[in-house]
């Protein structure tokens, strides 16, 4: 491997490292300050800082190659979604730079674990190796764990830290597994070069091949919560502290989206055909079990999850088309979906966190939101409505983009029930609605909203509106 | 200047809105007036399109097009024709009226009622104006959340129930809807091989009979829940019983008939064949309405669920008259849609003020109010004259062109048993009515709490004198509306016509 190192140029490696420099920076001043003296405000605009210096790095080191001799793919469809991840966590910065820490953690040591996963998750983006993309998700996901058990409610964080550490570990390990039979099958890890070992040389052996692929997916299904692997999510989305979840929600999805465009780029008609119907099924299943189950909830946390499996669900809608026609507006659709849906759960759950610290998170304790606190109010409804598809907020145009891809390729069954299903969502949406809209409130407030989280549902609030009212932009940018 | 007029029109009760939202809490009482001088100006500024209207020309007038999602052929696309422009100047006129009669019937949040009324009128202009199908989808849904909010936040006890099911309903419909635009958009991609969203463009799309049928009932599952025919039509009487009387007025006055709009605007010239072939069914459900509609209006107590059954009976006769496939029908519709939208918005109006003064909906509590209330009594049996549909008066022409249109419709494949069936309708109608207004104004005064009944204020009076005469003025002069209406329907024949063979048979064999 020496040559290897000796050879790469290092300026390719530049996103990564300001990430991951970023965080070391981090952790290094909260080593000199003591947890009183450290400056939130300070500390997040550091991280902000790196964040935004890897946006821009992104594309410039996208012209010089791919690193690590393949092992990362610097290209656009990575591009797109790596913006959405990074995007997402600029957004949710503002929101952990308060005085009185929302975590049980030091800002310091919290925001060092966020850009260290959201450089796992970058590594995922531009997987195009199997190991590469594992390393990225373990990257991704150990940060996540210990953000999770971070709440101020110890029992609660702990047992969903330990679930989702758990079923975490198991779904990578499916991964591994995976990624074991289908080197077995076909003799290469590397992406790009499935396809043309398909061509050349055939399956040495057709059945590891296949059942290798379909515990790939079955693994990354895992974290992004597809039934029937979607057991864990709500509790984990319960027990985590708002201001994680927040990002994580979408920051996942963005990161783990892009291994199905490069594996099913690569792939031949035969095992796309058998993939898209296990897909749609999974599809299907996920947009009832996510709409049906969230009727159900009483917690805004668990809702909110039960909203994330539903949503998931249209996901798949798009990556079933993407297994007939793997054309760029697909990958677009997936982009512009994450981001939308991305933003619309962080302004949701910026505004628990608020409710959090107030100790309320049931449906009924939102009771009079509008009275108490009118701006977090709108802000939630347009959050709410977004996820529900309602035009013009940005969470329409995602679901237009995909089902416009699915009616194009008449999958007319998958677009009805992504229909009928946001048809039963907008019932619990409302039911939430309901509650800060008409009825009066039960309790009195103690906590004042602060800027930072004023900063970020603002930025949050106009980008729904914006992606909603005008997409082009943002379609240029993805498709 | 004159390009921008529908838009600024479209938009200016929004621009209002938006002022009013930064109105300090202690000005809260002269947001009523702000929203009214908003709503008077729009209403200004529509009476200039409709005058300036060149009437007898059947093409979108006042048309500006700005290109908004190049990606997918989405432009901002609004413009008029006939039918559009007497459904905005309904709109503009019924909103004032509602908002004006309003003033004293909001304890609180009088910011966020005038706030919501103003953007339903917006979403409500929009729909109308709107030429691209995807703009007309972004402000048919944004109709729902203002209309949430004034049913929810202000109406009745059992408010929270009738505003989910009115959301969950109309919304599920809505959402069907979005298959068909997803559908006729991807045709229309595959046939041109360019995309576009505007409606005259989809128009030209020529689809297979099975996808005909597609499109078609699901456009029709969208608009039947909105205007609404027969087996769609319970979320109505819980909506119109628990909405505040501005709601009231706008959903009985304008919200129903976006459902007709729809069909005649996108359902029937996308999908002739189609229509052709569900004329009879379409037909038979309106008929249905209008006798059910009219049975349970008969049977109410309740003053409001008794005007909200008879809207579903009126709102029958559209839907016969756009089932026949027969110009002279549909124009009867459209004039129908304007004449209930009149008649039964003055309905509400009229409750409303009932309503306030003796909180009591109930027919029985009422008796000999004649004497105490005259000038409310007048108006109150002038708009009931108009909604039973005495010549003279605006609610007879649309009937008559309905029935008359329809009688010899073979699209109907019954025709004269449907119109026989309608008439006894309009019989019911007028018992109905006239025990509605026995009950509440004839015989003697039974109860001492209705002696104190203060007749109609000025501020009340003028607010239902403009139904009143528009009641008298289109039962005169009719073709004030038909002038305007019927080119448009004729040029949505001619669509229809040049797509499908049927239609043609259809319309020949009209009865002259």
């Amino acid at each position: 491997m020496m040559p290897l190192f000796l050879e790469m140029n290092w300026i390719m490696f530049l996103p990564y490292l300001v990430l991951a420099g970023g965080a070391l920076l981090l952790m290094f001043l909260g080593l000199l300050f003591r947890s009183r003296e450290e400056s939130p405000f300070l500390f997040s605009s550091l991280a902000g800082i790196s964040v935004a210096a890897c946006m821009i790095s992104i594309p410039a080191v996208g012209e010089l190659g791919s690193p690590f001799g393949g092992l990362l793919a610097h290209d656009d469809l990575g591009n797109k979604f790596a913006q959405v991840v990074l995007m997402l966590l600029l957004f949710s910065l503002p929101a952990l730079s308060f005085r009185r820490p929302l975590l049980r953690e030091r800002p310091s040591s919290v925001l060092s674990l966020l850009l260290l996963s959201a450089s796992g998750g970058l590594m995922m983006v531009f997987a195009n190796h199997f190991i590469s993309f594992f390393v990225g998700l373990e990257l991704l996901s150990l940060p996540l764990y210990v953000l999770t058990a971070l709440g101020h409610d110890r029992d609660r964080g702990g047992e969903a830290a330990f679930k989702y550490f758990l079923l975490g570990a198991i779904s990578s390990a499916i991964f591994v597994y995976g990624a074991a039979l289908v080197w077995g099958g076909i003799g290469t890890l590397t992406f790009s070069e499935i396809g043309m070992s398909l061509r050349e040389h055939g399956l040495t052996s057709p059945g590891l091949f296949t059942v290798g692929l379909a515990l790939v997916v079955a693994g990354v299904g895992f974290k992004l919560g597809l039934v029937p692997f979607q057991m864990w999510l709500p509790d984990v989305y319960e027990g985590a502290p708002s201001v994680v979840v927040a990002w994580m929600s979408g920051a996942v999805k963005a990161a783990a989206a892009v291994i199905f465009f490069r594996l099913f780029r690569e792939l031949d008609g035969g095992t796309l055909m058998s993939l898209a119907g296990a897909l749609s099924l999974a599809a299907l299943l996920s947009m009832f079990w996510g709409s049906l189950g969230a009727l159900y909830q009483k917690n805004v946390k668990r809702l909110f999850g039960y909203s994330t499996i539903a949503h998931v669900g249209y996901l798949f809608i798009a990556f079933v088309v993407a297994t007939h026609e793997p054309s760029v507006d697909v990958v677009g659709a997936v982009a512009f979906y994450v981001l939308a849906y991305g933003v619309a759960t962080l302004a949701g759950f910026v505004i628990l966190s608020v409710e959090e610290e107030e100790g309320r998170l049931k449906i009924s304790d939102l009771s009079g939101l509008f009275r108490r606190k009118p701006v977090l109010a709108i802000v939630l409804a347009i959050s709410l409505l977004s996820l529900a598809g309602l035009p013009p907020l940005g969470g329409f145009m995602a679901k237009f983009n995909i089902f416009l891809a699915a009616i194009r390729l008449e999958l007319y069954g998958l677009v009805l029930a992504g229909v009928v299903t946001s048809a039963i969502s907008l019932g619990f949406y409302l039911r939430v609605l309901t509650s800060v809209f008409m009825k009066e409130p039960e309790h009195r407030d103690l906590i004042r909203v602060r800027w930072g989280v004023g900063t970020a549902l603002g930025v949050a609030t106009a980008l729904i509106l914006f992606l909603g009212l005008f997409p082009q932009r943002f379609l240029d940018f993805f498709m | 200047m004159r390009e921008q007029l529908l838009s600024l029109m479209v938009f200016l009760p929004l621009i209002t809105a938006l002022g009013i939202c930064f109105l300090p809490r202690k000005w809260e009482k002269s947001a009523f007036a702000w929203g009214w001088i908003g709503m008077v100006a729009t209403f200004a500024l529509s009476l200039n399109l409709f005058l300036n209207f060149q009437v007898g020309m059947a093409g979108y007038q006042f048309v500006q097009m700005i290109p908004w999602i190049p990606k997918y052929g989405v432009n901002y696309f609004v413009g008029l024709d006939g039918i559009s422009l007497v459904l905005v100047v309904l709109t503009t006129i019924l909103s004032p009226v509602a908002l004006g009669l309003s003033f004293g019937m909001v304890p609180e949040r009088k910011k966020e009622f005038v706030v919501s009324l103003l953007a339903l009128e917006t979403a409500m202009l929009g729909t109308f104006a709107a030429l691209d199908i995807f703009l007309f989808y972004v402000f048919w849904e944004t109709m729902l959340v203002p209309m949430y909010l004034l049913i929810g936040v202000f109406g009745g006890p059992r408010r929270i129930y009738a505003t989910l099911k009115f959301f969950i309903y109309t919304m599920a419909g809505s959402l069907l809807m979005l298959i068909a635009v997803l559908m006729l958009y991807a045709l229309h991609e595959q046939e041109f091989g360019f995309a576009s969203a505007s409606i005259p463009d989809l128009y030209a799309v020529s689809c297979r009979f099975d996808l005909q049928v597609v499109i078609y009932l699901l456009f029709l599952v969208a608009f039947a829940i909105k205007i609404p025919v027969f087996p769609f039509h319970t979320w109505l009487p819980d909506a119109h019983v628990e909405a505040p009387m501005a709601g009231s007025v706008i959903l009985a006055g304008v919200l129903l008939k976006m459902g007709g709009y729809g069909i005649l605007r996108l359902a029937h010239p996308m999908a002739p064949d189609a229509a052709l072939f569900f004329a009879p069914g379409l037909g038979l459900l309106g008929v249905i309405g209008i006798l059910y509609g009219a049975y349970l209006a008969w049977v109410q107590q309740d003053m409001k669920k008794l005007v909200a059954y008879s809207s579903v009976s009126h709102m029958g006769f559209v839907v016969l008259g756009l089932a026949s496939l027969v110009p002279q029908a549909t124009s009867g519709a459209v004039f129908q849609m304007i004449a209930h939208g009149i008649s039964t918005g003055a309905l509400f109006m009229l409750v409303g003020i009932l309503y306030q003064r003796r909180h009591t909906r109930m027919l029985l509590d009422f008796g000999g109010l004649a004497k105490i209330t005259p000038k409310l009594a007048a108006a109150f049996i002038l708009i009931t004259l108009a909604s039973i549909g005495l010549p003279g008066l605006c609610g007879f022409v649309g009937e008559f062109l309905i029935l008359v249109g329809s009688f010899g419709a073979p699209a109907l494949a019954y025709p004269k048993i449907f119109v026989a069936l309608s008439v006894i309708g309009i019989v019911l109608g007028a018992v109905y009515m006239l025990t509605l207004v026995e009950r509440i104004f004839l015989g003697g005064v039974r109860f001492e709490e209705n002696r104190k009944v203060s007749d109609l204020n000025w501020r009340e009076g003028l607010a239902v004198l403009v139904p009143v005469i528009l009641a008298i003025w289109l039962g005169i002069q009719p073709n004030v509306v038909l002038s305007r209406v019927s080119p448009s329907v004729d040029a949505i024949f001619e669509t229809m016509k040049s797509k499908s063979d049927g239609i043609k048979m259809a319309e020949r064999g009209r009865w002259r």
